[in-house]
């Protein structure tokens, strides 16, 4: 009864496991990035630097490909999935999401987040990736940084 | 039933209690390689630990790389920590489902191994989620896995061991499971710093590892419920051989189980500590990183490996205490429980002074202190889980600790933890991250003085565990020497509405076809004994045992079915219905024999024929005595075992109550035991033989019918009251 069961128990999951990768692309793995891919890194800010505005953003690519167009940053919000335009988002939902072509960019104001009483420092995040001539998003290729903007004490 | 004298119970108890692992007596523990040779070997708790450590893995490996996540599949911070609650909503969810799947057959072994293999594919489905949908779906899974081992993994611990080595078997499952969260967090520092794995590779590794550990718990067997104590306790308190007699007791279902257990003080005691612990314990893990962040400037690294620190603090003060709580427990479980309220206390109050250690850079010395001081505050409090699990399980009936983990687990982290996050936000917006250690020290040492409190009741708890394994063994010691066993047997019942107390240690026997009445004053409580035998109210200790059956607990509507039947003094029939809209509804427990139902409605309308004339007309519009009638014909309906009728004659002119009583007489007749509660004494003691007298809830009168009109002590009180209640209603005085 026990063997059974092992058995059993085995032969599904290995089932679920083959089913699952065919269903969920691992065996067609194409756009799954399973190492970090740090082709674009951000140059400035730095972790968790103190900026003020206008930000200026730096970042750099390597390597460049002729499939690279253009850089989308993200300030405190997600990008779009991969293969996706700036049309995955609704048109009334498109705030501090800015469009590059080449580094540096500058962004000339951070909208607030929740003020903090007692806080200096109001904590963001910026993510950058990369598009194609049409504005698809490339791979999932992503970088990230958090940086603070300096606050007057409330 | 034969009554157990003081001193027997006595001996009882304390056999019972030295079964259970408790006794008394604060001598060297058994060494520990004994207890595992002696219980189920080094495997049980090996492979579930093996599974706690990796069921660690994808939780840790989720919250720490849900930025990477978000960004690579342009979701929100909202959208990540949506799912994170979806998941956490899944493991509670899953937690009382997992329990009830094994109420009725020990299979905690399959389901936990099954938990086990199913982390395996969600490891590997997360890691290759390209959705949102797709990576919710399967971190619910996960999380379903999660909530079954939560539930299962400590009683299934607890089964696999003998009680003499609870504490320490209970206290190593512990040390697996923080060892869990040693190793996640540098697991997956290192496979992204220096493997340079993206969170999908991190998840397929999480999924190759995961294979080793359910594959090495495959064999892992259910042992059985309580095969070390509860079976070892009927052993103990079992005065003759009755190997062959078995009395099947009445399994309890899931709803009954929960109720039962809310019911145990002690339990109800621990479960509000653990909603309190919760209230700063859960949300403190997410402001802890704030903290860190914002005080201690440290980085995702940085944090990672203090986090990872704090549980070897735990593993170290476990591995010295283990080995005293179990000494405790053995002399006194009581002792166990301060311990765990000291423990939680006493971590709460360090875990609250960290802030006051100077320094704001975790590259400063002053970062020693501090790890130090929140380490021992970890540990302190980790003393408390072992402790409280290892009490609390020992007054609970083996098939039902699952339930009892589930309720803690729900207790402490989605009560407790669900209202620590909104009290815990507030706290932050107005007073900044540091603010929020404030009420972690006030919480704590609220939660110790609950469960402080609970020492007061665990004695008596224990107690009642051994005296209901040892009437079941009694019982079935009275079956094998071919004694008569009671048709219904009610021992030291307590019951109370609230706070007040108005049964106290209530003995109350019938026996098959017997008619009894039940006298006495208004509000000694004879209507509430009617309650709790037939199970619309619980006693808050004592047993209930219908034809050898413990039914304490069981629902009123299965006790119906069963064969017992309550009509309730002047409220027995639904007003707005029909008469023969009454009798149908009397006899829903026939479902769908349609037969049964118009063959007894037959019988009730020619046993009353002025109810059969009437069958359309509303029961709100029958005279008091025909609303009687309509309420006896449950009897012709349901043919119950054993028929209670509380105050069939109340408010009702002597002519009608002889007919009904007639009624009564037949149906006894017929085979039906009859408990008739009345404060009529002459009307009550024409029709029976066994008489039992309450006065301020206690039995004070239990013997032949006769004697009790000896007894004017007893009787002067509610002949006064009977005479009163006559001369109001009847119109006539009924001498005795």
């Amino acid at each position: 009864m026990l063997k059974r069961f092992r058995v059993t128990v085995c032969v599904c999951t290995v089932a679920l496991l083959v089913g699952g990768c065919a269903s969920g692309g691992l065996l067609n793995a194409d756009g799954l990035a399973f190492r970090q891919d740090n082709s674009i890194v951000i140059i400035v800010p730095g972790e968790r630097e103190l900026v003020s505005e206008p930000l200026s953003v730096e970042w750099t690519m390597e390597p460049t490909t002729d499939q690279v167009a253009g850089f989308m940053l993200f300030v405190d919000r997600g990008p779009q999935p991969p293969g996706k335009t700036i049309e995955y988002f609704k048109q009334d939902n498109r705030s501090n999401i800015y469009l590059a072509e080449t580094s540096p960019f500058e962004i000339p104001a951070i909208e607030r987040r929740e003020a903090v009483a007692k806080k200096v420092r109001d904590q963001h995040h910026l993510t950058i990736i990369a598009i194609d001539v049409a504005g698809r998003r490339i791979g999932e290729t992503a970088a990230y940084v958090d940086f603070d903007v300096f606050e007057e004490e409330l | 039933m034969r009554s157990t004298d003081s001193s027997d119970g006595a001996d009882v108890r304390r056999a019972g209690r030295r079964a259970l692992g408790i006794t008394g007596e604060d001598g060297p523990s058994v060494r520990l390689r004994d207890v595992v040779r002696s219980g189920s070997g080094w495997y049980p708790i090996t492979a579930l630990g093996a599974l706690t450590i990796v069921d660690a893995f994808q939780g840790t490996a989720y919250s720490i790389l849900g930025p990477d996540i978000a960004d690579t599949l342009g979701l929100s911070r909202g959208t990540i920590a949506g799912l994170s609650a979806l998941r956490l909503l899944a493991i509670f969810g899953a937690t009382l489902p997992a329990a009830a799947l094994t109420q009725r057959k020990p299979r905690r072994g399959i389901l936990s191994v099954m938990a086990g293999f199913a982390w395996v594919v969600t490891a590997l489905m997360i890691g290759i989620s390209r959705t949102s949908v797709m990576l919710g779906i399967w971190l619910v899974l996960s999380g379903i896995g999660n909530g079954t081992s939560q539930s299962l993994h400590r009683p299934l611990v607890i089964d696999s061991y003998p009680p003499t080595g609870r504490v320490r078997m209970l206290t190593l499952y512990r040390m697996f499971d923080q060892t869990g969260f040693v190793i996640a967090p540098l697991l997956i520092a290192a496979l992204t710093l220096w493997v340079d794995l993206s969170w999908r590779g991190v998840f397929v590794v999480i999924c190759v590892l995961t294979v080793p550990a359910a594959l090495y718990a495959i064999r892992l067997k259910d042992p059985g419920f309580g095969a070390y104590d509860d079976e070892s306790t009927r052993t103990k308190v079992v005065t003759s051989a009755v190997d062959d007699m078995h009395t099947e007791d009445v399994e309890l279902g899931f709803f009954e189980i929960v109720r039962r257990l809310f019911l145990i003080r002690t339990v109800q005691r621990i479960l509000v500590g653990w909603a309190v612990l919760g209230l700063s314990f859960v949300p403190l893990q997410v402001y802890l990183s704030f903290f860190l962040y914002d005080r201690w400037k440290m980085d995702a690294g940085a944090r990672a490996v203090f986090v990872s620190v704090l549980p070897v603090f735990s593993i170290t003060v476990l591995l010295v205490t283990a080995k005293r709580g179990e000494a405790m427990l053995r002399k006194d479980p009581a002792d166990l429980l301060r311990r765990a309220a000291f423990g939680i206390g006493g971590g709460a109050l360090c875990i609250a002074a960290v802030p006051l250690v100077p320094g704001d850079n975790w590259r400063s010395w002053w970062v020693v202190p501090m790890t130090a001081l929140f380490g021992l505050g970890s540990g302190l409090q980790a003393i408390g889980f072992p402790s409280l699990e290892a009490s609390q399980f020992s007054i609970i009936p083996a098939n039902m600790r699952p339930h009892a983990s589930a309720l803690a687990g729900i207790f402490l982290s989605a009560v407790g933890g669900l209202g620590g996050v909104f009290l815990f936000g507030s706290i932050d917006r107005r007073f900044g991250v540091a603010g929020v250690f404030a009420p972690v020290a006030i919480l704590g040492v609220v939660a110790a003085l609950v469960l402080r409190s609970a020492t007061r009741f665990i004695g008596s708890d224990l107690d009642r565990t051994v005296d209901g394994i040892a009437e079941s063994e009694e019982l079935k010691g009275q079956q094998a020497r071919g004694e008569r066993v009671p048709m219904l047997s009610c021992r030291r019942i307590d019951f109370s509405y609230g706070t007040v107390q108005v049964l106290f240690g209530v003995d109350f026997t019938v026996d098959e076809g017997e008619m009894v009445a039940l006298l006495g004053t208004n509000g000694a409580g004879k209507s509430t004994l009617l309650k709790v035998i037939s199970g619309l109210g619980l006693p808050q200790s004592g047993s209930v045992r219908f034809r050898g059956q413990d039914v304490t607990f069981v629902d009123a509507e299965r006790r119906v079915v069963m064969g017992v039947t309550q009509i309730p003094g002047g409220k027995a029939s639904f007003g707005p219905l029909t008469v023969v809209e009454n009798l149908r509804v009397a006899g829903y427990t026939h479902g769908r024999n349609k037969a049964a139902v118009d063959r007894g409605i037959d019988v009730s309308f020619a046993a009353f024929p002025r109810l059969g004339e009437r069958r359309n007309q509303l029961a709100a519009t029958l005279s008091g005595g025909e609303q009687q009638m309509l309420a006896l014909s449950k009897a012709f309906m349901l043919k119950p075992r054993l028929l209670l009728i509380d105050e069939l004659s109340l408010g009702l002119a002597p002519k009608i109550v002889g007919e009904l009583l007639e009624m009564v007489r037949q149906i006894n007749h017929d085979g039906t035991a009859v408990v008739l509660v009345e404060q009529s004494v002459n009307v009550a003691l024409s029709l029976v033989q066994h008489a039992y007298f309450m006065e301020k809830g206690e039995i004070r009168f239990d013997g032949v019918a006769s004697e009790l009109l000896d007894r004017g002590d007893l009787l002067r009180s509610v002949f006064l009251e009977g005479t009163a209640a006559n001369l109001g209603s009847a119109g006539g005085l009924v001498t005795l």
